[in-house]
């Protein structure tokens, strides 16, 4: 139990880093918020796997909470999205620098 | 009778207020009496107190704990010196009422004359060292006021500055002589302190060195006399009143009424002789070159005032003010005088374009003549008496040499009158060369009031005086005459008697071998004037070229110029130095380099908000590994 749980939480801290490192390279909108849902789903791994640890149901709850909270993210990102593609024609993050200097 | 003491002070200080609130509401007329009003209370008042049988008069007046105990306090020396504040002062009012009554800021004037004498009544009143020093800023302020009242003309603003600041060199030297008595003696009341004085003569010596610093600057001698001629750039009353009269004379008050101190001094006292002798003989050789008829009574007013040091110095107290008593009648008399001949030129002062004043004004041709008579020390007229105390006290006390120059002084005092009289009264009206019209060329401002009050236009026409100045100046002629006359009786030795108790006072009578040759000196300096500067006379040509150069007599022998070299230009060296290097470099170096700061970490943070999404997001992950390094391996 203890060695897959292991396993399991390095799983989820690579999920982790590879949508962190997406997030951060990446400057298409669409690849981000991807990214940013690939982190999500390392938080739910995690919350799902020290659930069956403690062998209660408080993680799985959790893990509904965040994807109903995702599922409100990537609606409320993607409108953002649509506005930015119609001011700027295009779908770059690097274009949107308004608050520069 | 004591009550009256505070009324005499705050009557005229409660018509100032009242004035300067009311002075552009008020007519003219209102605002005259009321002015001329609440003086003759005070001098009313005055001369009750100097008729009633008692000799001291005292009123507590407030008491600000142990420190100050505020007192007024009139004895027989206070009540002789405010007989002249007040009554010559009301002369002066009255005289102001007809001379400044074109003058649009009129009410301004009264109210700050009324101050004046509110202040010059506390200065003579207090029973405290620091009570005469809150009269003797007041009278500064007022003086300056007054200097400045033409604030529109900027050598009358700069005059005013001038004499202020020469007068706050003179307050420091007395607020440090002050304080050194307070430490010394533990108290500022006259009667304490002149009852110990003897306890500690080398401190009273030194306080009385201060003292003098300040009498100096406030009587206009050298070195400190430099604003005097200035001041006269204030309108004539305030010439008479306070710049001839009675303000200057408090350098003469003080010294008087700290006499049981200056007793027991001898530097001190021998300061305030040499102070004197050198006054009256440098005021009175100056007064002979200045070509302004009001320099000239400046100098002839720090010439006499250094005979009444002389006469302080030698400790014939009651000989100075016995001259401050008449020279302030024969003084204002001229001053007042002055005023009235300068209408009669356009308000131009320049005695080289005067002459002819005989057919314009006969009745100013006399006051003036009597002025100066009294003023040259002739017999029968006033300062005939109270001068020839003075060279009497310094026979008797054998000083040759202060004797020598005082007598020289007098040659000189009649020479310059002489050739005040030559070039002002004798000869035809000046007429500019080449120009018919340069009458109505107005060289003061106070001119043209007057000639919009009497509705003449041209300087040719004779004008008829104001009744008002007519008859102060009636009243101040004949006081220059009789002033003198109570020496008859000893009358100045009688009444100041109380005040200089247990100092021995000795009756002089008339020396006739020393008045003879005062009077004769005066005679032959008076003739040797005569022959330069009458009519067709050696020098009068060359004395009313205006073009000729400017000698060291018309320089003032460049104490003015020795001041700018020593003090003024050092200052504004000093002044640029602050402005171009220690405020444009190092202040505002501080400030910008404050900015300069500011403004490198802000290019630095900048960084930090590119504006890219990205960049933010690197933020937010670095810092929460940084946390998670910080719990990882410290916590």
């Amino acid at each position: 139990m203890l060695a897959s749980m292991n396993l399991y939480v390095a799983l989820a801290a690579v999920l982790f880093a590879l949508g962190g490192i997406g997030v951060l390279v990446r400057r298409s909108p669409l690849a981000i918020l991807m990214s940013v849902e690939i982190m999500w789903n390392a938080a739910n791994l995690l919350f799902l796997t020290f659930a069956r640890v403690h062998g209660n149901l408080d993680g799985h709850v959790m893990a509904f909470l965040v994807i109903t909270v995702a599922a409100a993210e990537v609606a409320i990102g993607l409108a953002i999205i649509v506005l930015l593609f119609r001011k700027k024609d295009s779908a770059d993050v690097d274009q949107v620098a308004e608050l520069k200097n | 009778m004591s009550a009256l003491l505070p009324a005499i002070i705050l009557v005229p200080l409660l018509s100032a207020a009242v004035l300067a609130y009311f002075r552009n509401s008020w007519s003219k007329t209102a605002i005259s009496w009321v002015a001329c009003g609440s003086v003759f209370a005070s001098f009313a008042m005055v001369v009750a107190l100097v008729v009633s049988p008692e000799e001291v008069f005292r009123s507590g007046f407030t008491t600000w704990g142990k420190l100050l105990d505020f007192g007024l306090l009139a004895d027989r020396l206070s009540m002789w010196w405010m007989l002249v504040v007040t009554g010559c002062g009301l002369l002066i009012h009255v005289y102001s009422t007809g001379y400044m009554r074109g003058d649009p800021s009129f009410g301004r004037f009264m109210a700050k004359m009324n101050y004046f004498i509110f202040a010059m009544s506390l200065l003579v009143l207090a029973d405290n060292f620091a009570g005469l020093l809150m009269g003797w800023a007041n009278v500064g302020l007022a003086s300056y006021l007054l200097i400045g009242f033409y604030h529109k003309k900027p050598a009358a603003t700069s005059a005013a500055m001038k004499a202020f600041v020469m007068n706050m060199i003179g307050e420091a030297g007395m607020i440090a002589g002050i304080a050194i008595m307070f430490r010394v003696f533990g108290t500022f009341k006259f009667d304490a302190v002149f009852a110990r004085a003897a306890e500690a003569p080398h401190a009273v010596n030194t306080i009385c060195l201060l003292l003098l610093v300040g009498a100096v600057a406030k009587s206009a001698q050298m070195p400190l006399h430099t604003w005097l001629p200035y001041a006269m750039e204030g309108p004539t009353p305030v010439s008479a009143l306070i710049h001839a009269a009675t303000m200057v004379t408090a350098g003469v008050y003080l010294v008087s009424r700290a006499w049981p101190m200056f007793e027991v001094t001898t530097t001190a006292a021998s300061a305030v002789m040499w102070v004197g002798a050198i006054g009256a003989l440098f005021g009175a050789v100056v007064a002979a070159g200045q070509n302004d008829i009001k320099r000239v009574l400046a100098f002839s007013t720090l010439s006499q005032i250094g005979y009444m040091f002389l006469a302080n110095g030698l400790g014939a107290y009651v000989a100075a003010d016995f001259h401050f008593f008449t020279h302030a009648f024969f003084k204002a008399a001229l001053f007042l005088t002055a005023g009235i001949v300068v209408h009669h030129y356009a308000g131009d002062q320049d005695i080289r374009k005067m002459g002819g004043l005989w057919q314009k004004d006969k009745f100013a041709t006399v006051a003036l003549v009597l002025g100066m008579l009294a003023l040259i020390g002739i017999w029968p007229f006033a300062g005939f008496f109270s001068k020839d105390e003075i060279l009497l006290a310094a026979l008797h006390s054998h000083n040759y040499v202060v004797l020598g120059i005082a007598l020289l002084a007098a040659g000189f005092t009649a020479f310059y009158n002489v050739r005040l009289f030559s070039l002002v009264v004798l000869g035809e009206p000046w007429v500019a060369p080449g120009a018919k019209v340069s009458g109505k060329k107005r060289a003061s401002a106070h001119a043209d009031h007057a000639h919009a009050e009497h509705g003449h236009g041209h300087a040719e026409h004779h004008h008829a005086t104001p009744m008002a100045q007519v008859i102060s100046v009636g009243i101040l002629a004949v006081l220059s005459v009789i002033s003198g006359w109570i020496f008859f009786f000893h009358g100045q030795l009688t009444f100041l008697e109380p005040a200089f108790h247990g100092l021995e006072l000795v009756e002089e009578k008339i020396n006739w071998a020393l008045a003879g040759g005062a009077m004769g000196l005066a005679a032959v300096f008076g003739l040797v004037s005569w022959m330069l500067f009458r009519p067709g006379g050696l020098r009068r040509q060359a004395e009313v070229d205006l073009g000729a150069k400017a000698g060291p007599l018309v320089r003032m022998f460049y104490f003015d110029d020795l001041y700018e070299w020593i003090a003024i230009k050092p200052v504004q060296a000093l002044a640029a130095f602050a402005a171009n290097v220690g405020d444009a470099k190092i202040i505002d170096g501080l400030v910008d380099g404050l900015g300069k700061v500011a403004a490198a970490l802000g290019s630095g943070l900048r960084a930090l908000s590119g504006g890219y999404v990205r960049r933010y997001a690197l933020t937010v992950f670095g810092g929460v590994i940084l946390m998670l390094c910080y719990y990882v391996f410290y916590a």
